[in-house]
């Protein structure tokens, strides 16, 4: 069963305050994890989550109004070729390519969903993987995408206020900036009306559409805000490794964020950071167990997969976001005792 | 003042007919009843009018504009709404949140507001007030806040009139309100479509197959088979029709 979903609350003045202040504490936090992770190993893992966490809350937008799409690898490529050519093609700045690899994955995203949401459901998740798998052919077919070898010599980003880029922990920065962007975007829609009415086409479109929503202009926004992070992921991506190829965009990306979204959980917007964060985690964990064999990681990524699903077919996010409740309802038990004893 | 006007509406299923120039009109206030046997092409008038399908051939005119095969959502802002055969809610939000999702057409707000956070927060309070008068109209204000997809198939069915009603449309068309309903439920919704119409002033178009309700509701009566208009009336003219009788019942070659 799904969590009853929040709908439009008011926020009251106090609950505001205290979540502002944990907000804060978490962001410095996240800001000073180069202090505390100084292997470069750990450090590109971490910036690995940064921009996954984009991908996956992409897609999950777009799947809370319905739109399976199986193709945010596709958008997340789109993104990074636009800013590999921008850049080593046209000599482009590095901001306004990125941000133009943004956009031009949206722009496909637009065209796409609007040929291809006449589909529903499963129909609409097929022709999308079939369009990953055209554009793939695509890259690696072509020459002006440098084919199979792809694009070499990606620049890093150009200077901005006097932050050079090149560092591992520059990266780093620039990856948190535009994943916290991201979920700060993320997390107004969720709040907003047209949040809500995502959430509303998402179960029952018919519904939606008979009190008058335009279901397909709500769907193909969403997916296009989404498939927009994807592509600038896409383009951090690119300058991050330095020089792209087709194969770096294929459907074991898809299968990771997938992954990510269903543990994650796909009712919550904090989904794709509980997702990307456990998993890695376990991943990275099972590393250090002596005489690991890497065969292992997928059978146990697998396993877990098949245990959330059962057990929590809502994802982590349901868990964790249950355990406040559970606290306060526990809090409120302990208080009454003393009542509930003298009362007897 | 006709409300709705429908000419000559057809709809073909490939070789099947399966409404043949229907016409019909619909005053202002009025409550039409829309009967017939199984598959006599009621909902399909039903999803043909509201949008749903594409005429293939006939004209649907609604407050003098020509809305014929206009997408529902423009139908639906323009002040026509459906309800559904079966019921639809969502069913995981709660009643509350079922009602303010209804509202959606009186609150446009765009992805930037949304973003930006501009000029939400008064609206929001405009909204809240509007689904509690509702609610309390429709005499679900005590269970405002349970999941929709838990309430007895009374109140769902209620609830599924309320999302209609909640963007205060000029006309609905109910699908089998009082479908599944114990003799208590359907007498009680009965008498809460009279109140809305009353209330509200609102024109309703409805397909039942409980004759008992659509006697005692309707003003109009229009019935349909095999997709073609066989008699309109009143309930007293409908009731004493040959034509809808034998529509019913059959009749027997000798006994003609």
């Amino acid at each position: 069963m799904r969590p009853v979903q929040s709908g439009l609350k008011v926020i009251t003045a106090r609950r505001f305050n205290s979540k502002l202040v944990i907000t804060i504490v978490i962001l410095i936090l996240l800001f000073l994890i180069p202090t505390f992770v100084t292997s470069s190993y750990h450090l590109r893992i971490t910036i690995n989550m940064l921009y996954m966490i984009m991908l996956v809350a992409g897609f999950r937008l777009a799947l809370s109004a319905g739109v399976f799409s199986m193709a945010p690898q596709a958008f997340f490529g789109i993104g990074a070729y636009t800013l590999a050519l921008l850049v080593t093609r046209l000599n482009w700045n590095w901001w306004l390519s990125a941000l133009l690899a943004g956009v031009v994955a949206a722009a496909c995203a637009a065209i796409v969903g609007r040929i291809l949401l006449r589909l529903k459901g499963i129909f609409f998740a097929i022709s999308t993987l079939a369009f990953a798998s055209v554009l793939i052919l695509i890259w690696k077919t072509f020459s002006f995408f440098g084919g199979h070898s792809g694009i070499f010599g990606i620049p890093d980003p150009d200077p901005i206020f006097g932050f050079e880029f090149g560092s591992l922990v520059s990266y780093f920065y620039l990856a948190l900036v535009l994943a916290v962007i991201t979920m700060l975007v993320m997390y107004r829609i969720e709040k907003s009306r047209y949040g809500f009415t995502l959430r509303c086409i998402g179960p029952n479109a018919d519904l939606a559409r008979s009190t008058g929503v335009n279901v397909m202009l709500y769907s193909i926004t969403a997916f296009c805000i989404g498939c927009f992070f994807a592509g600038i992921a896409g383009a951090f991506f690119a300058s991050f490794l330095g020089s792209i190829q087709p194969h770096a965009f294929e459907f074991n990306v898809l299968m990771l964020i997938l992954l990510y979204a269903v543990i994650g959980g796909v009712y919550s917007v904090w989904g794709p950071i509980y997702g990307v964060v456990i998993m890695t985690g376990i991943t990275t964990g099972l590393t250090y167990i002596p005489n690991y064999d890497p065969k292992i990681g997928p059978i146990i990524l697998g396993v877990t997969l098949i245990v959330v699903m059962m057990r929590f077919p809502n994802g982590i996010s349901f868990l964790l976001e249950s355990i406040p409740g559970w606290l306060r309802k526990a809090s409120r038990k302990k208080e009454n005792e003393p009542y509930v004893n003298t009362s007897s | 003042m006709s409300i709705l006007q429908v000419k000559g509406l057809t709809k073909n299923f490939g070789g099947l007919r399966a409404l043949d120039h229907l016409d019909l009109e619909i005053n202002q206030g009025e409550i039409l009843g829309l009967i017939g046997p199984n598959g006599a092409g009621k909902s399909t008038a039903f999803n043909v009018i509201s949008g749903y399908l594409k005429p293939s051939a006939g004209k649907v005119v609604f407050k003098g504009e020509d809305i014929t095969g206009l997408r529902t959502d423009k139908i639906a802002s323009m002040g026509l709404v459906r309800t559904f055969q079966h019921t639809m809610l969502y069913s995981d939000m709660t009643v509350r949140e079922n009602v303010l999702a209804g509202l959606h057409l009186h609150y446009k707000s765009g992805l930037f507001d949304a973003l930006f956070g501009f000029r939400t927060a008064h609206k929001r309070t405009e909204l809240e007030r509007r689904a509690t008068e509702l609610l309390e109209m429709l005499g679900l204000a005590t269970r405002s806040n349970e999941r929709s997809g838990d309430l007895p198939h009374g109140y769902q069915r209620l609830l599924g009139i309320g999302i209609a009603l909640s963007s205060n449309p000029d006309m609905i068309m109910l699908d089998e309100p009082v479908t599944g309903m114990n003799a208590e439920e359907t007498a009680s919704t009965m008498a809460m479509i009279k109140r809305i119409r009353q209330e509200m002033g609102t024109t309703i178009l409805l397909v039942e197959h409980n004759m008992k309700a659509v006697m005692g509701l309707c003003e109009g009566i229009i019935v349909l088979n095999f997709g073609k208009k066989i008699a309109e009336g009143s309930p007293k003219e409908i009731r004493q029709d040959t034509a809808v009788i034998e529509a019913y019942l059959g009749v027997k070659a000798h006994a003609a």
